[in-house]
């Protein structure tokens, strides 16, 4: 009996000491939400002749900052600003709570053309990510920038960047004669460099880039009628599609860049119908004495969401590319709207109106919840980038419609500087 | 000390007067030294050119009854301060006898007391030696009857001896055994305290290191990433390393960094319950309960 | 009374084909500052000017008549026509049919809330029930088109009640006269 008792107490402390000298586990099950700290250093541009005309590292800076993604760190709370990696000291980076460090140096080429160099990286870790070198025009640097925002975007969210991109958008303003001029612009994703691809003084709506981004249809009132075009953006040509008595509007490329959905009200009420862009031939998909308009294609090509009233009030509702019974998805608010799907297929984001006031909202279409992310009363037109991380949206500042963007789980929200009058109905177009 | 108690007046008079002895004859002492007397007195020898006999004479005769005065003097002083001195002896004598005769009280006394005393003595004595006489007695009956029990007792003795040893042994055991027991609670104790110490730093680290976590966008539930990371006493990281990849590598680098980031880790005071957290495996599992 | 049709009809000729070689469109590249398509042009009007307390004018014109008046507003989110423009859609409809040569656009408009193309489907129900109420009382389906131009052209500019009832409205636009 005693011999037993002392074995086991033996055994005992043996095994405890062997759990000392053991790696203690420690399980983490969350962390925070918040934007990553990134410090972006000015650009040496010492060896660029004549200098640069616009600040590579303020644009880098704007772009991640409005991905709601990022929270680069003010200049003036810089210790030093490093143009090399061997003046990097990584300690005052940690010190000033910063994770990420994008320095870089400008210098000039052969042919009037510039070099930028930039290197990416990890302060706690002490090691470089990334790191590139890239050429172009002087031109061209503006895209050079975003560009960087994009490889930096995609280091360290393993999500592809949406900063080379570009914008479409309604502007509206009183011209010379007084009279309402309407316009149709594109523009870089963060509002630089906008260009008119049509004129009119009658309205202009409902751009819509085709899934290549190299045309865009719209639908334009020249004659006080609705009709609608498709132009090709690199030559200005424009084709207009058949149109007949009553509404023609709201179109939208499927993803394979063959068809438009559609609305005419040809035959009654306003339907939803389907045109073959090669065969030039219109197919009815909706059948009701109700408004069925604002169609949207699904990513895989397969389903088309669109806006009813059916019900009584406008819920978004989705049907089969092919035709058949439409399924109601919307069942919450007296008031859905201008539906479009998130790249991955999993979101749609839509025109919600909550105690009388027009929000931007997403619908998660696996569980169903409703997030509302603008506070807005008169938010409209939303529009996801490529990557889903963004929404461009239309707003009200109390003069005068602007645009807006608002990441996709609303946390962060940006207004958009453009020229100009009235600005509304953002498109943002596909990765190039 | 006895003394005192028993004849205080005696003794305190007693010392009284030896201390006035004493007095006496240290300021006394005056009075017997023998003073050496100026007998000749300083005749200032006068030149006179015309003397008057009968003035002389006259003077000369008062010198002589003056000196017969003084030896008188003297000889009335003398003779007192002798008479003082004897009465000075007198009383010391007087003193002396007077002591004495205290002393022969006070022995007298004491020898009555003593005397009294060693009759008690002996009367306590006796009594005693009868008494013992008669527990002696007492003794021996007591003692045979005691004898006679002792021999039942022994038998019996004898047999619970046996048992007892049996029970001893058996107590013994068990008492090893509640020891043995009580280590092991201790120990068990020490080691629940060391738990709960370790389990509350843990939840500072994973505290710590959660809040210096930035997740990465997208869906994340599902994934899990092991870091390990070896500490300094201190509670900085020495390095940390993935030991398990989630197949994220932008998931792979924030959790690794948010450990790094962390750092310097709350590490308890005490060096032993620190040495659980030399090295610590991050399991990262996002959505996990 | 003839003659009065011939100078209609002539007139009516004219405008449309003046409207149709613009509305033919410009299919060449349009670019920056490429040139607007400009809607029908209106010409003058005139009026006779006499002593007569009669009016003389174009009867679309008499402001004693409900022909006069030429807009009719509707309720938030409704197409129902109220009864305070009974009358002068019956009245339209009696000119239209009496005079089966005019042709009329009856424009539908919305206000601001809500989504635009959600909106266009709106007005044009409101332009079509008064296309209805029109050939009710006599009009021709070739005399009336209903067009819908949603929130599009606001005649307020507000953001309140007081700017949208006005945009919420059907226009009749006659030709000139």
């Amino acid at each position: 009996m005693k011999r037993t008792m002392k074995t086991v107490l033996l055994l005992c402390t043996l095994l405890s000491f062997s759990a000392m000298s053991e790696a203690l586990r420690i399980e983490i099950t969350q962390g925070v939400s918040s934007a990553q700290p990134i410090a972006i250093v000015p650009f040496s541009t010492t060896q660029v002749a004549g200098g640069l005309a616009i600040d590579i590292a303020q644009i880098v800076s704007d772009d991640l900052a409005r991905s709601g993604r990022f929270k680069p760190l003010p200049r003036t709370d810089m210790l030093n600003k490093p143009t090399s990696a061997e003046h990097v000291n990584f300690r005052n980076w940690q010190s000033l709570g910063q994770d990420n460090l994008a320095i870089g140096r400008v210098s000039s080429a052969a042919n009037g053309m510039v070099t930028v160099q930039f290197q990416l990286f990890d302060v706690y870790k002490g090691e470089q990510l990334t790191g590139f070198s890239i050429s172009a025009n002087r031109s061209g640097l503006r895209g050079v920038a975003h560009q960087i925002s994009d490889l930096i975007y995609e280091k360290l969210t393993g999500q592809k960047g949406a900063f080379s991109t570009r914008m479409a958008y309604v502007t509206s303003k009183h011209g010379i004669n007084g009279q309402l001029e309407y316009k149709i612009q594109v523009a870089d994703a963060d509002g630089f460099g906008a260009k008119t691809i049509v004129t009119s003084s009658e309205p202009l709506m409902s751009p819509a880039w085709s899934p290549k981004g190299d045309k865009i249809s719209y639908v334009s009132y020249e004659g006080r009628r609705s009709s609608i075009y498709t132009q090709t953006l690199r030559t200005g040509q424009r084709e207009k599609l058949r149109s007949f008595k009553g509404i023609n509007g709201a179109p939208s490329w499927s993803p394979d860049g063959t068809q438009l959905a559609l609305t005419l009200s040809k035959d009654g009420s306003a339907d939803i119908y389907v045109y073959n862009v090669i065969t030039r031939s219109f197919r009815r998909l909706t059948r009701s004495y109700a408004i069925d308009t604002e169609p949207d294609w699904a990513p895989d090509g397969r389903q088309i969401i669109f806006t009813s009233d059916r019900g009584g009030k406008p819920q978004i509702y989705k049907i089969s590319a092919n035709g058949g019974k439409a399924a109601r998805l919307t069942f919450e608010g007296s008031y859905n709207a201008r539906a479009s799907y998130s790249p991955d297929g999993k979101y749609i984001t839509m025109v919600h109106r909550v105690n009388g006031q027009y929000r931007i909202a997403t619908l998660d279409l696996k569980t169903g919840f409703t997030n509302i992310l603008t506070d807005g009363k008169l938010d409209e037109s939303p529009s996801y980038a490529p990557n889903g991380s963004m929404i461009l949206y239309s707003t009200n500042d109390g003069l005068k419609s602007i645009l807006a963007a608002v990441s996709s789980d609303g946390k962060v929200r940006q207004k958009l500087r453009l020229q100009g009058g009235e600005v509304r109905e953002p498109a943002w177009s596909p990765f190039k | 000390m006895d003394l005192f108690k028993k004849h205080p007046i005696a003794v305190m008079l007693s010392v009284i007067f030896h201390l006035a002895l004493i007095i006496f004859f240290v300021f006394g002492a005056e009075l017997f030294s023998e003073k050496k007397i100026e007998s000749k007195p300083t005749v200032n020898v006068v030149k006179a050119t015309v003397i008057d006999e009968s003035k002389v004479k006259a003077e000369a005769k008062k010198l002589k009854e003056l000196e017969k005065k003084k030896k008188l003097q003297e000889k009335k002083r003398l003779e007192d301060i002798k008479k003082k001195r004897l009465a000075e002896e007198k009383k010391i004598a007087d003193l002396k006898k007077q002591h004495a005769e205290q002393k022969k009280k006070l022995a007298q006394q004491k020898a009555e007391e003593a005397a009294k005393q060693a009759k008690l003595k002996q009367q306590q004595a006796l009594k005693r030696k009868k008494e013992a006489e008669a527990e002696a007695k007492k003794k021996k009956l007591a003692q045979a009857k005691k004898e006679k029990e002792r021999l039942a007792k022994e038998k019996a003795a004898k047999i619970k001896a046996a048992a007892d040893a049996k029970a001893a042994k058996e107590q013994a055991e068990r008492e090893q055994a509640l020891r043995e027991q009580l280590e092991k609670e201790e120990q068990e104790n020490q080691k629940r305290l060391a738990a709960k110490a370790v389990a509350s730093y843990r939840d500072l680290i994973k505290q710590k290191v959660e809040r210096n976590w930035i997740q990465p966008p997208g869906e994340i539930v599902g994934l899990n990433c092991v870091v390990r990371v070896r500490i300094m006493p201190g509670g900085d990281v020495i390095d940390a390393q993935v030991i398990q990849s989630s197949g994220n590598a932008v998931f792979d680098r924030s959790v690794e960094r948010a450990t790094r980031k962390a750092a310097p880790l709350p590490l308890p005071d005490d060096p032993r319950l620190a040495s659980y957290f030399r090295t610590l495996e991050f399991v990262f599992r996002p959505g996990g309960q | 009374m003839k003659m009065y049709q011939n100078l209609v009809m002539g007139l009516l000729l004219s405008t449309a084909l003046a409207g149709c070689s613009m509305l033919g469109g410009d299919d060449k590249s349009v670019g920056s500052g490429g040139s607007g398509n400009g809607s029908v042009t209106g010409g003058a009007s005139t009026s006779g000017v006499s002593d007569d307390s009669s009016f003389s004018g174009h009867p679309l014109d008499n402001p004693s008549s409900p022909l006069s008046t030429k807009v009719i507003y509707f309720a938030f989110d409704s197409s129902v026509v109220e009864a305070q423009y009974e009358a002068v859609l019956a009245a339209h409809g009696a000119y239209l049919a009496a005079n089966p040569g005019v042709s009329v656009i009856v424009e539908g408009h919305a206000d601001e809330r809500g989504t635009r193309e959600y909106n266009v489907a709106l007005s044009e129900k409101r332009a079509k029930t008064v296309q209805n109420l029109l050939s009710l009382q006599g009009a021709a389906s070739h005399q009336t088109e209903a067009v819908a131009l949603g929130e599009e052209k606001p005649v307020a500019m507000g953001h309140d009640e007081s700017a949208w009832r006005l945009n919420r409205r059907v226009e009749l636009i006659y030709p000139a006269h």
